[in-house]
């Protein structure tokens, strides 16, 4: 039990130390620039098409209730 | 004489989610700048590290079958964890917008990627269902996600919080079934309370970039809740929006899951499957949580001396968390 609060003591007196010694990081990613602009918009087409061809195929891949009359 | 049985399930519970629903909107819309100092301040820590005991005690301890599926978590929460929090460094020398546009757009395309993959791997496990909407569903969002590179990202800052919503539903079927209508009644409360914040802040005054009690520097705080992206909406309301959201999101993991889902006091390691396995897995998982205990306590540490910086770094690496909660919420669905 004395050595995790031994380590935990000097983790905490670390602190300041470590804090002191971080350099000043760049604005974390929450948020992103705002001035990101569009980069490729031929790729976001290229996108909508594949995912349109795809839904297309899970749609008609899926089965369906039938309204023909059993028996 | 015998004690009268509610006729409400979860009742108490229930009261206890929309009081702490209505504390947050209240605060959040009178005192936004503080109420989120003072959030992150006290619960960024312990809500992490207690989600983490959460997910210890819950997670198998061999893999087995779902091999595959830990791996390609554990990689993806990494590997897109680094990764983002690498960004700033990465595009520090870019001067044109389009190419700071293409790496965010990389990192949320793999992002998009990485979830689809283990929705579908999900799907093909028990309880199976049909995942076969992932694909075109990936290859749409991915396309937003060339239109607009970061919308995804504040997308995130909003979604996350709810998240926790999500995994309270699957942690009352679990092991409350019958609070959980009761529970599904009352969350409603949070997109009321929202559009109450709405109604009171849409057309408040922006707020300051200095907080006038503590000095501390809101601009980053500001730019958080998305304000400057969604131009023409008042920082007020965003700002108090996302501490609202953050706040029901603190409550959940520190005070409502434990008080439903934990089976043992936290320190109290028999309940964790992995410290199970033997003596040095026994260790290995206390060190895990003494290390994390440490984590919160430096964390508070640092806040005190440096709330700007402690908070820069805290969100840089908060991500982790916010990944990580995407396999677990699968494995619970």
């Amino acid at each position: 039990m004395t050595r995790p609060v031994l380590a935990l003591a000097v983790l905490l007196l670390a602190a300041p130390i470590a804090l002191a010694d971080i350099a000043i990081p760049p604005p974390p990613p929450p948020p992103p620039p705002q001035e990101a602009s569009n980069p490729a918009s031929a790729l976001a087409a290229l996108a909508i098409v594949v995912g349109v061809i795809l839904a297309g195929m899970w749609m008609s891949r899926r089965p369906r209730n039938s309204l023909e009359p059993q028996g | 004489m015998r004690a009268a049985t509610p006729r409400i399930p979860g009742l108490a519970f229930a009261a206890g989610f929309v009081g702490i629903a209505i504390l947050a909107a209240v605060m959040s819309g009178m005192l936004p700048i503080q109420f989120a100092i003072a959030t992150v301040f006290l619960f960024a820590g312990p809500h992490n590290w207690l989600e983490a005991r959460y997910a210890l005690g819950r997670i198998p301890a061999r893999a087995g079958k779902l091999r595959g599926f830990f791996l390609v978590s554990l990689t993806g929460i990494l590997g897109l964890a680094s990764s983002y929090a690498a960004l700033p460094w990465l595009t520090r020398d870019y001067t044109a917008p389009s190419a700071v546009g293409t790496v965010y757009a990389v990192w949320n395309t793999v992002f998009v990627f990485w979830i689809a993959t283990l929705i579908w791997m999900r799907s093909r496990t028990n309880p199976r269902f049909d995942g076969g909407w992932v694909w075109p569903a990936a290859f749409l969002l991915c396309a937003g996600v060339w239109i607009n590179p970061i919308a995804l990202n504040f997308a995130l800052v909003y979604l996350h919080p709810t998240m926790a919503l999500w995994l309270l539903d699957r942690e009352l079927t679990r092991s409350r079934p019958a609070w959980r209508r009761t529970y599904r009644c009352v969350v409603g409360c949070i997109p009321l309370l929202l559009g109450v914040l709405w109604w009171q802040l849409h057309d408040a005054p922006e707020l300051p970039g200095t907080d006038q009690l503590t000095g501390i520097n809101t601009v980053e705080i500001i730019r958080h809740s998305a304000a400057g992206f969604l131009q023409g909406i008042s920082s007020h309301f965003l700002v108090a929006a996302h501490t609202f959201l953050e706040m029901v999101h603190y409550g959940v993991w520190v005070l409502l899951i434990p008080l439903i889902g934990m089976r043992a006091r936290p320190w109290e390691l028999h309940t964790i499957p992995a410290a199970r396995r033997g003596p040095t897995w026994h260790r290995g998982v206390s060190a895990f949580l003494l290390f994390g205990l440490g984590v919160v306590l430096v964390l508070w540490v640092c806040f005190g001396l440096d709330y700007e910086m402690t908070r820069r770094v805290y969100f840089s690496f908060a991500m982790l968390h916010v990944l990580a909660e995407v396999p677990f919420l699968l494995r619970m669905v």
